[in-house]
Formats: C-alpha cells, structure tokens, sequence
C-alpha cells in the first residue's frame, strides 16, 4: 500500500517546478534574443522594443502556464483523492469485530489488521509473513484453490465461505469469510482481501435450530395422535403420517370444516373463533375419515403466534372411538351395580315405636358405603352403617360381601360386640390376611331396645352418630375400624332414651359437605339442620343439608339414617 | 437419630395423591435398614380412609419385620380422624416429631 502514501507524488510535483522554471529560463532567454533581433532589424524605440517583448513573453508564456497549472491541479486532486482513498482502506481495517487481511497469490498474509489479537489470539506481527494455512483447520496450497470450492458467489469474483479457523490456543472458531481478489492496475489478480467473521455464536444458535427443528420434525410427523398445522383461515398447511394414513393424502389446503361431522360444526366454528383469539380449545370432536367412518377424537387446539401475528393453530387430536365405546360398556355396568347395590340397601320400617330410614348418594355410579336395619325380635332391632375404604368398584365389592353376611350375623347374634367381632374376622381373613395389605371398613352398629328405651352401640372406628333429646348425645368411637388388627375387643356402651328422640347416622362424605367445621362441630350442625327441619324426608333432609354444601377433598358417598324413636 | 428416618408430608392427602402417599411409605419402610420410622403429618390438614388405611398398613409390616412407625404432628384438624379411628391402640401417636424422636431415643 505504499503507492498510496502522499510522500509518493513529492517528486512529481518537483519535476513540474523545474518544467516550470526551466520554461520561465528559455522564455527570457527567448526574450533577450529578440531584443537584439529588434535592433538588428531597426526598432530602436524603448517603448516599441517593450510593447512588443511583452506580446511575445505573453504569446509563450500563458498557454505553457495554463498547461502547467491544470496538470498541477488535476495532480493535487488525484493526491487527495488517494488521501481520502487511503483513509477509508485504514477505517475498515481498523474494524475491531472483524479480522481484514491481504494475502498474496501464494498465500502468505502481506496485511493483517488488529482484531486477530482479540479473535485468535495473534499479533498481526506474528502473521505477517506467514502462510495462511497456519489459521485453516483444513490445510489448502494455495489461494487459487479458494475461488474454485467457495459456498457462495456473490458476484463474479468475490466469495463468501464458512471456514474452521484455528486459534492460537488450539480452538476451532467458526468465522465467515468474505473473500474479494486484490487485482493491480492492469487488472490481474495479484492477491486476496479477506474479511472474517466469527459467527461461533450464530452457528450455535443454527445447529440448536436445526435440532429444534429435527425434533419438532420428529414430534410432528411420528406422533400417533394425530397433528395437523392449519393457517390463520382454517385450512390445511401441514399433517402428519397418522393423519395421512387414516385421512388420505387430499388434505392440504382443506379446510377444517370438512373434515368435521356436520353436528359439530357450529362449536367449531365457536372455538375457532376463540382459538384466534389466543386461547387453546379442548373439545370431543367426531370427524370422518377417508372410508366415512366417523371417528370421536379428543382434540386440543394451540393457537401459533409469530411475532404477536396469529399464524394459524396447531391441532394434536387422540382417536377415542374405542375407548369412549368401552367406557359407554363399563357406564352400562356401573349403572347396573348401581341398582344393584342400591336395591340391598334396607328399606324404610315404620314401626309403632321405631321409624327407620335412610339416603344413599354414590360418588361414583357405586362406593362403599353401606346401611341395613333387621328386626331381631318384637322389641329390637339392629341398625347398622358402614363405609369402606376408598371408593369405587373395590369398595363397592368389599361392601356387598359384607353385605351378603350382614343378616346372618345380625339376626343370629345377640351381642353387639360378637356382631362387630365376627364382621372384623371376615374382613381380616378376606383381605388383610390374604392379599396381605389392609382393607378395612368403619362401622357404626346400634341395637334399639323399644321395650327397655335403651340403646347398645359399638363405634369401629366410624364418625359419631347422634342422639338428638333435650340433651344431643354423641355416639362416639369405641374401637379401630374393622380389618386392621385380628383379634378385635370392641367396647359396648349402653344409654338410656326418650320418647320422640332422634337417632342420625351418616358417614364421612357427608361430612365432608361441611368442610369448614371440624367433624364433631359438622354432627352437631347437621343435628341442627335436622331440628329445623323434622318433617322432611331423609332423603329430603340429605338434599337440604347437602344444598349449601361444597366438596373440595374430592366427593365420597354420602350415607344418612334417620331413627325416630 | 442414626436409628430412624422421617418422612414428612406437606400437603393433605386426598384421592388425587393417595397412591404417592402408599409408595412413599412403602419406600420408607423398604428402602432403610433403620429401625424406627416417623411418619410427621404436622402440616397435614386433611387425609382420607385410604391414607389411614395405607398408614396402618405400613405400621403392620413394619411390626412383622421388627420395625417401628409412628405418627407425629397429631394436632388439630387431623387429631380428630385419629381420635376417632383409635389408630392408638396398634400404633403410637405424637403430637410433635420431637416427641416422638423423644419416644425412640429412650429405647
């Protein structure tokens, strides 16, 4: 680059200063010899002599002058053209973010500018002078090689390349290289400029890019739900295999009413609407696939927003036809169980002394919860309620093999602590013992003596029943629930009664509607519920106290008998 | 304390979490060679009968492989499940875990 410097021109200018100069020198030299021309042919006038030298020096003199000043002036422009030249070349080597570097047709770097310090590690002193293959992972003989195997042309001659670089501590540094030919005055190539980029960071962010992309790839067209991509208008941008196998190849650019059951159409059209608005959809949808089969599929919809601008809405939608057909199957015997379990339940009696009754709500089709009344003699009866552990169909099972014993036990047993004994023996042996994990169930189990107006009660383990008199008097638990240990000792406790006292039972799930009190304070406040209200039926009495109610543990069977005494 | 291990509950215990509740347990009863298992329920407001019955399961097994559970953190609202199911007459119950490391490092 020295052919740029301003000291290079310093000598053109003296050549034209003695051009200059010598021209001056022959003009009065000219001068001096027409005067003594003048003489020789006759002018002797002084002022003759002067006007005419002067025409003559001005005849020579201005179109020399005028040549010597405009090729000065074209000079001068050039050389500042060259300065401004020169430091625009120094601005962009300069660059601090990029390595700028010249290297000669045998590929030894000439020029190399201060940011290989901070990009690799180099003092442009250690690179000058050396082969460029010192920073190239892949070594290479020389530059011509590098306008033959390029990635990119950018235009006839310039190149732009991904090259592993070396650093000086050994690192390989991913930089983008613009490579632009360095050509001299006629033209001819006769080196190389090179800009280099370091674009770790950006490569990083592509490959992640690129694995998100195989991922989502992966997740899409290998899920086997089906995933379809729609646009912001509702049609088909994208499906994936499974769609493609149940629904045919015809699907892009469908719309998604068409692939609906005509029913549906106005709730789609509904969530549609929601969906582009931001929010995700789920609904039970039936479609209709390639062969008219209509299909229920559980689909949600998730609206796509690219830079805050709705894209469209992915759809990811789970075939359910078989499994909602099973649970139609299983519902049909959970309704059955259902009447079933319900059909054991003791009937109301209404005695002269005694009115029974009782309401059984189920949390799920069936539970564990039992109740059952048996007339032991003229003047007794045995009441009892039960709730197994748990819920659902396990429960319900347990409950109606207990059920199955009740009577027999019951009716057969004088006892109230040999009843609760004998039930313990046949939940234990039945379970606990033989698929060695305890089940067991709580039970309130009372004998009413109409003749004597005496009560005998055992409590395994279940919440307090009530005696509602001038005095409310709590049933309280006497022993463990039954099943958990072998040899049961249940206490009995005795209490006398009133005439037109009341007896209420219930289990757990009941209270449970009472969430925000402790379960003593809930019995008591069913009791009260009950005093305001001794006409209704306890059934009516169930809904009344359950209305205001709310579960929030999650709902159990609910189970109430009501004693009139 | 080289002797015991506690597993502490945080939350109540409901349908929703019940079968975590068993596996926790089974594991603490299991996974340890340590004799004296504290089950601390202090920050347990609720639980239903499977929790109860999960617990006394465990209290069961433990006895048949000479180990120990007990509950801690019996205090209201949970005292009154307890009180009622008389899971004392198997088992013991504390109201603290201090207690009941109290009750184990005495043996």
């Amino acid at each position: 680059m020295e052919l740029l410097k301003e000291s290079t021109f310093k000598p053109i200018i003296y050549i034209l200063f003695i051009i200059y100069l010598s021209s001056e020198i022959l003009t009065l030299y000219f001068i001096g010899e027409i005067y003594h021309f003048l003489d020789k042919v006759g002018i002797y006038s002084q002022l003759g002599k002067v006007a005419i030298l002067i025409f003559i020096y001005l005849l020579l003199r201005f179109p020399l002058g005028f040549i010597l000043n405009d090729q000065y002036k074209k000079l001068n422009q050039y050389s500042k053209d060259m300065k401004i030249s020169y430091e625009r070349y120094q601005t962009l080597f300069r660059n601090p973010l990029n390595i700028v570097y010249i290297v000669n047709m045998d590929g030894v770097v000439v020029d190399i500018n201060s940011a290989t310090t901070t990009i690799l590690g180099y003092l442009p002193k250690e690179v000058i002078g050396q082969h460029f293959n010192m920073f190239l992972e892949s070594q290479r003989k020389d530059i011509r090689n590098k306008f033959h195997n390029e990635n990119l042309q950018i235009d006839s001659e310039s190149f732009i390349a991904k090259e592993r670089i070396k650093h000086k501590n050994g690192k390989i540094i991913d930089m983008e290289v613009l490579s632009i030919p360095y050509t001299d005055e006629k033209g001819d190539i006769v080196g190389l400029i090179g800009v280099a980029k370091d674009i770790t960071k950006e490569s990083n962010y592509s490959k992640k890019l690129e694995d998100l992309s195989q991922r989502y790839k992966c997740l899409f067209e290998k899920n086997p739900h089906y995933a379809c991509m729609f646009n912001k208008d509702g049609f088909v941008e994208e499906v994936n295999n499974k769609m493609i196998e149940d629904f045919g190849t015809n699907m892009i650019g469908s719309h998604y009413i068409d692939l609906l059951s005509k029913n549906d159409l106005h709730r789609a059209l509904h969530d549609f609407e929601s969906v582009r608005n931001g929010e995700v959809i789920q609904g039970i949808y039936q479609v209709v696939d390639k062969k008219g089969m209509h299909l229920k599929v559980d689909l949600k919809s998730i609206p796509i927003f690219v830079n805050n601008h709705l894209e469209g809405k992915f759809v990811i939608a789970r075939d359910i036809t078989e499994k909602d057909r099973l649970e139609q199957v299983i519902n049909s015997d959970l309704d059955l169980a259902k009447v079933l379990q319900e059909s054991v339940l003791s009937k109301p009696i209404r005695d002269k002394n005694i009115h029974i009754s009782g309401h059984y709500i189920a949390a799920k089709h069936i539970g564990g919860d039992m109740y059952a009344w048996y007339k032991l003699d003229e003047n007794r009866f045995g009441i009892i309620i039960l709730d197994v552990m748990g819920h659902g169909v396990s429960s319900a099972l347990i409950s109606m093999s207990i059920r199955s014993l009740l009577e027999g036990i019951i009716t057969k047993t004088k006892e109230p602590e040999l009843v609760i004994q004998r039930l313990n023996q046949h939940m234990y042996q039945l379970f606990t013992k033989n698929i060695d994990s305890i089940r067991f169930f709580t039970a309130l189990y009372l004998v009413v003596d109409t003749q004597k107006k005496e009560i005998e009660y055992v409590n395994a383990g279940h919440p307090s029943g009530i005696v509602i008199s001038k005095n409310n008097i709590l049933l309280e638990s006497t022993c463990t629930p039954l099943g958990i240990l072998e040899n049961q000792k249940p206490k009995v406790k005795k209490l006398p009664y009133e005439s037109g006292s009341k007896i209420l039972l219930f289990t757990d799930g009941f209270l449970e509607y009472y969430h925000d009190l402790s379960i003593n304070e809930a019995i008591l406040e069913v009791a009260s519920t009950y005093k305001g209200n001794q006409h209704l039926t306890s059934e009516e009495l169930v809904l009344e106290a359950l209305k205001n109610g709310e579960v929030t543990k999650g709902q159990d069977d609910v189970s109430f008998v009501k004693i009139e005494l | 304390m080289d002797s015991m291990d506690i597993l502490q509950v945080n939350q109540e215990i409901t349908i929703k979490n019940v079968e975590q509740f068993k596996v926790n347990l089974e594991s603490l009863l299991e996974s340890t060679q340590k004799r004296y298992l504290i089950l601390d329920l202090e920050k347990v407001t609720y639980l239903n009968s499977s929790a109860l019955g999960c617990i006394a399961d465990t209290a069961m097994k433990a006895k048949k492989v000479n180990k120990e559970l007990v509950v801690a953190g019996i205090k209201p609202p949970i005292d009154e499940i307890f009180h009622i199911v008389k899971f004392e007459f198997f088992m013991e119950l504390f109201k603290s875990k201090e207690e009941a490391v109290e009750y184990f490092s005495s043996k």
